[in-house]
């Protein structure tokens, strides 16, 4: 039972059980899923000395099952109902994490408390464990370039002591010793009730809360905790310097890395520390040596860690320059920072866009039950993140020129990551396992494992007795008003959440984009270079970005609630201009063929359908001032914000009212398939099958949203639970995201895969679009899928940001914003035959396929 | 199913446990205690069922019944438990593979067992669920009615390596047999993993979660079915399931009918679905290879003559 209990000045109650354990019940009504945390007082500076690495296997094995729940269900159940799992390790902290549909909090609950109390340690899944940490080292350290820079080289050669010097990846030949007694023994020193911290965010009571809690975990029996090994915190001497060289990295890098106190020991210095890494980060490109400086208090963010800490800086350096020019560089600027005066000309973006970022976490769900959970284990501050905008925004010049003065006395270690010259790259090809060697686990130093994981079960139902809950429904509400505001047709979401007004301004390109979607991309970069000029003077009270797809342009972004007539004059700063073409940024090799795969089908679809144009004036013309109109505009608020407030900053948006001849039609093609088949080199090749979508009318939008779960669109879908199907993605038009193609909602399957694989998948995709038609879903199918579907959109109330999205993607296509509220029902008439006519409605009508990559290549075609 | 062994005298342990029910196994005084939950079964059904096992727990032990003897399972209200002497059922017996199981003679006394329980009179009130259980879950599967996710999306898959013929004839037998109106008192589970060996060559079969009133092929089936699948895994060696074929025949006192195979089919189906649809929740290769062993047996006309 518990035994104490304290209630902080917000909605957060903390209380402890009898064994130790820390359940904190953080309530908000904003949102419509739940966060589940569990932390570990252990990261990768409690492993034992000749076991480094053992920290995060020990979070792999973790998921590999318990006495009551079997290896391979956990994940299974909650792939199966939309939700979120994960876990990751940290220096001072292991945390394991849940996205969950509300009525899911007690299996959830019952999975935690298993594996608290009796996980399984096997032979086999520490073998298959030890052979994925060992591909994940491999890449972490020997491909990805700079290696997870600046750590774990830094950290090396800042500290001495075993404890922050080591490396937390690991080391093979030693993580290939392990025993599954060792898991034992780590177990039992570290994963101990009072060790522990339980975190729920979401709708619950804190009375159900503390109910579950001591329902499922009360019963862990409690034990010591094995003492923290002392870690070294003196200042460092000397400095120190050392060079590497890395043959998958183009540009020299390098780290600085000063030894500082943690929040544990001296808060407000280093929340002073906190601000003036992101002052520092403001000052990129200020010189020619230094392209970019990255600079932050902690190696995976700030408040990660207790004492020591590091204030760590990544610079980028510049075209042409060295290393060394680079550090004076950032030399000159951290010195510069001394002096108040100089820090005030900068001070406001810097604590703004550090306070909004405290915001952004506060207000996230599962960033923020992450945050409550990592500041009570650590800090003994459950509520550290309500507090944290308040105290960045008291911050004074004062305090960040005295922080900058601490740094510039202080010794400290400097790595250098520079190119290989000559030497080919690393890349992870071939069959890895065979190229890093197999894993055999010794015999024997088995025996406390086995009594762990299969000791008497005392206190716990068993693992059949925990049902799958039915689903409450979405009867979660999002309420919301629809306008025309200035000309703009908008929809305001007030919320509470925070103080911050989440935006979205979406321009539909129509056949601008269609017939030219490299030229929107070049107005996009034109915008971006623009708001990069405009960052230093908005940064104290917004953030902006913009992004297109070939179907719109959108500025995403969000300003304190005064700064909003800002936000919108600086998007008629960025849309006023002509700009000159520019270079496309660069993409990643999928994403550019996926992307030119989208071009292609479009350029087809137009062709077929012998769409006439749009440049009325020539190809030359730019033709930004024809997208950015009102008429093209749909506009999303979500925030403590009224209408005459908002109605007063768009006066500040000058937009035209029409562009003409935009919204022309696009005909159908009388051609019922098209085809295009385009060589590029690589090793990679993308079929994308585009199927237009009839006449929408005569079938429901949750039929289309279940179909495509069931088919592709989830894991539960039949091409993911495929295994010659790695790489597939089967979408509709779903409301979560729909896509189109010129304007036409598009259903979309894409293939991507190996010269070797891709005949095979292809095959493969094929038998199962037959094989759904002639066995379409069961009951029991649909039924999951609806559970799936329900949660997928429950996530759309986790944050005002994917809140802000939901209703950009809904207006910007016509969509009523009741569907919410409205699909809850409809996704339950969803039956079996509705879904086989949805099916081959869908996904058996008028398609177009684009295949690009290596196709004279490829094995069995 | 998930079977796990683990020796460890004087502790409890689970020795199965999926999304349906689970096992656990502890020392007992004298000998072992089993502990089995239900998640789908309705208590007022299963204490109906634990009123009848415990007026059949002399069967076996008379004169002449042969070696194979009721152990009536107790209901609790949340679980049900069994005092057996040996912890190795014959699953384990027959997968450990060191010959330790006495073929013929194991099959003759099950056959006994099941000649002496389908004898008993029937109208005990042990709620008429229409047939065993397991059979019904197989039937609302075929239908397109099974309520588990992961069951229903192996239907594609089944049906693409029976074939529609091979799926429906066994949709038609499975219906047929649990709409037959000559029914017994059934033990409704009667597999390997029920009955535990290794006591003085007795087979202590664990009765009561499944009693039911149904067509007696429907547990010859069971256990003539799971010999099927343990002989295409060669666990069992062909001659000795000749021998235990016949031996069963000569214990239940009747030779073998089409009923009886076509019951003994449904159960290696049946297995393969519960695997997936409980345990595994994927297809492995071994589950798509004993697909196309059951469409073998259909095609080759075995249930049909």
């Amino acid at each position: 039972m518990p035994t104490q209990t304290t209630t902080s000045a917000r909605e957060l109650r903390t209380i402890k059980l009898g064994n130790g354990l820390r359940v904190i019940a953080d309530y908000t009504d904003e949102v419509a899923r739940t966060a589940v945390t569990v932390h570990y007082g252990v990261g990768f500076r409690s492993e034992p000395e000749s076991k480094e690495g053992f920290a995060h296997l020990f979070e792999h094995l973790m998921f590999q099952g318990s006495q009551r729940v079997p290896k391979g269900l956990f994940y299974a159940r909650v792939k199966a109902t939309g939700g979120y799992v994960n876990g990751t390790t940290h220096q001072d902290y292991t945390d394991y994490q849940h996205l969950i549909a509300p009525w899911d909090l007690e299996r959830t609950m019952y999975f935690e408390a298993d594996r608290m109390r009796a996980p399984q340690f096997t032979r086999r899944s520490l073998q298959e464990q030890l052979e994925l940490v060992q591909q994940e080292i491999y890449y972490n350290t020997a491909v990805d370039p700079y290696a997870g820079f600046p750590w774990p080289k830094s950290s090396n050669l800042l500290f001495d002591d075993y404890a922050n010097a080591h490396d937390g990846y690991g080391d093979m030949n030693r993580l290939r010793s392990i025993s599954l007694d060792d898991c034992a023994e780590f177990f039992h020193d570290w994963y101990t009730p009072e060790n522990a911290v339980l975190t729920v965010s979401g709708r619950h009571s804190m009375e159900q809360v503390e109910q579950l809690a001591d329902r499922y975990f009360g019963s862990v029996p409690p034990r010591a905790t094995k003492g923290r090994t002392r870690l070294d915190d003196a200042e460092l001497l000397a400095s120190r310097a050392a060079s590497f060289h890395d043959p998958n990295v183009t540009l020299p890098g390098v780290s600085i890395s000063y030894r500082i106190p943690g929040p544990d020991v001296e808060p407000d210095s280093y929340l002073a520390l906190n601000a003036l890494a992101r002052l520092l980060s403001l000052q990129s490109g200020q010189s020619s040596s230094l392209a970019d400086i990255d600079a932050q208090t902690g190696y995976f963010g700030a408040f990660d860690a207790v004492t020591p800490e590091v204030f760590n800086v990544v610079l980028t350096v510049g075209n042409g320059a060295d290393c060394d020019s680079a550090v004076d560089a950032f030399d000159n600027a951290l010195a510069a920072f001394r002096d108040p005066a100089a820090v005030a000309r900068h001070l406001q973006p810097a604590l703004g866009t550090l306070r909004r970022h405290y915001l952004l976490t506060g207000t996230d769900l599962l960033d923020r039950c992450r945050f409550i959970g990592k500041s009570q284990l650590l800090f003994g501050d459950p509520d550290l993140i309500s507090s944290l905008p308040q105290s960045v925004a008291a911050l004074t010049a004062t305090d960040l020129a005295r922080a900058a003065q601490s740094l510039v006395a202080k010794k400290r270690a400097v790595v250098n990551i520079l190119p290989t010259k000559g030497t080919g790259m690393v890349t992870a090809s071939g069959d890895l396992q065979k190229t890093l060697g197999t894993i055999t686990i010794p015999d024997g130093r088995d025996a406390k494992a086995q009594a762990l994981g299969w000791g008497p079960t005392v206190g716990l139902a068993s693992y059949a007795e925990v049902r799958e809950p039915e689903s409450t429904g979405l009867a979660e509400s999002l309420s919301f008003t629809t306008s025309t505001r200035s000309g703009i047709s908008t929809a305001l979401c007030r919320e509470n959440r925070s103080s911050l007004v989440e935006l979205r301004l979406r321009f539909a390109t129509d056949g601008i984009g269609w017939e030219d979607p490299w030229g929107v991309r070049r107005i996009v970069d034109g915008i971006r270079r623009r708001m990069e000029f405009l960052r230093p003077a908005l940064a104290g009270s917004l953030d902006m970005d913009v992004r297109a797809d070939g179907e719109m342009i959108e500025f995403s972004g969000r300003a304190e609630q005064a700064s909003l007539p800002d936000w919108f004059g600086a998007v008629e700063d960025c849309i006023s201009r002509d700009w000159p073409p520019l270079t496309p940024s660069p993409q990643s090799p999928a994403q550019s063929l996926g992307m030119l795969s989208d071009v292609i089908a479009r350029k087809l679809l137009i062709d077929a359908a012998g769409w006439t144009g749009m440049h009325t004036h020539g190809k030359t013309e730019l033709p930004n001032r024809r997208i950015f109109t009102k008429t093209a505009a749909t506009l999303v608020v979500i925030g403590n914000i009224d209408a005459d407030e908002l109605e007063e900053s768009l006066a500040t948006l000058g937009l035209p009212e029409d562009r003409e001849g935009t919204h022309k039609a696009l005909a159908l093609p009388e051609r019922p398939n098209l085809r295009q088949d385009v060589h590029v080199d690589g090793s990679t090749t993308v079929h994308s099958s585009y199927f237009l979508e009839p006449d929408t009318a005569g079938i429901p939008e949750a039929a289309r949203y279940i179909t495509a779960a069931l088919y592709g669109g989830s894991p539960l879908s039949r091409l993911h639970r495929n295994p010659l199907l790695e790489t597939v993605i089967a979408r509709t038009g779903g409301i979560v995201g729909r896509r189109t193609i010129a304007g036409r909602p598009v259903a979309t399957t894409r293939i991507v895969a190996g010269s070797s694989a891709f005949a095979a998948a292809a095959r493969e995709m094929k038998r199962e679009e037959k094989s759904f038609r002639a066995y379409p879903p069961a009951k029991a199918e649909i039924a999951q899928a609806i559970k799936y579907c329900e949660n997928e959109l429950r996530n759309v109330s986790d944050s005002t940001q994917t809140k802000a999205d939901y209703f950009a993607n809904l207006m910007s296509r016509g969509i009523p914003l009741d569907r919410y509220h409205n699909i809850g029902a409809e996704l339950r008439e969803v039956t079996p035959e509705l879904v086989a006519a949805t099916f081959d409605s869908l996904f058996s009508g008028e398609r177009i396929a684009v295949s690009v990559g290596d196709l004279a290549n490829l094995e069995g075609a | 199913m998930v079977n796990q062994t683990v020796q460890l005298p004087g502790l409890g342990r689970e020795t199965a446990v999926n999304d349906i029910a689970s096992s656990f196994i502890i020392t007992a005084a004298d000998g072992y205690e089993i502990r089995q939950q239900f998640s789908r079964v309705s208590a007022s059904h299963s204490y109906k069922r634990g009123q009848v096992t415990h007026e059949l727990r002399n069967v076996g032990h008379g004169e002449g019944d042969g070696p194979a003897v009721v152990v009536a399972g107790r209901f609790t209200g949340f679980e049900w438990i069994f005092s057996v002497r040996s912890e190795s059922t014959l699953v384990d017996g027959v997968l450990a593979g060191d010959g330790g199981i006495e073929w013929p003679a194991v099959s003759h006394a099950a056959g006994n067992f099941l000649k002496t329980l389908h004898s008993r009179d029937k109208d005990h009130d042990v709620s008429d669920t229409g047939g065993p259980e397991p059979y019904l879950r197989l039937d609302a599967w075929f239908r397109g009615l099974s309520p588990d996710f992961h069951g229903a999306h192996f239907t594609p898959v089944v049906r693409e390596v029976l074939g529609d013929s091979v799926w429906n004839t066994l949709a038609a037998w499975c219906e047929s047999l649990l709409a037959a109106s000559s029914t017994t008192l059934c033990h409704g589970q009667f597999g390997m993993g029920s009955i535990h060996v290794g006591y003085e060559s007795v087979l202590e079969v664990l009765t009561g979660p499944a009693l039911c009133v149904g067509h007696p092929s429907l547990d010859i089936g069971y256990f003539l079915g799971e010999l099927l699948e343990m002989s295409r895994a060669e666990r069992i060696n062909p001659e000795e399931l000749q021998l235990s074929i016949q031996a069963f025949e000569d214990g239940y006192g009747r030779g073998l009918v089409p009923d009886d195979f076509r019951a003994a089919i449904l159960r290696i189906l049946m297995h393969q679905h519960d695997f997936v649809a409980y345990a595994a929740h994927e297809v492995t290769p071994e589950i798509v290879e004993n697909l196309r062993f059951v469409r073998y047996l259909v095609e080759s006309g075995m249930g049909s003559r």
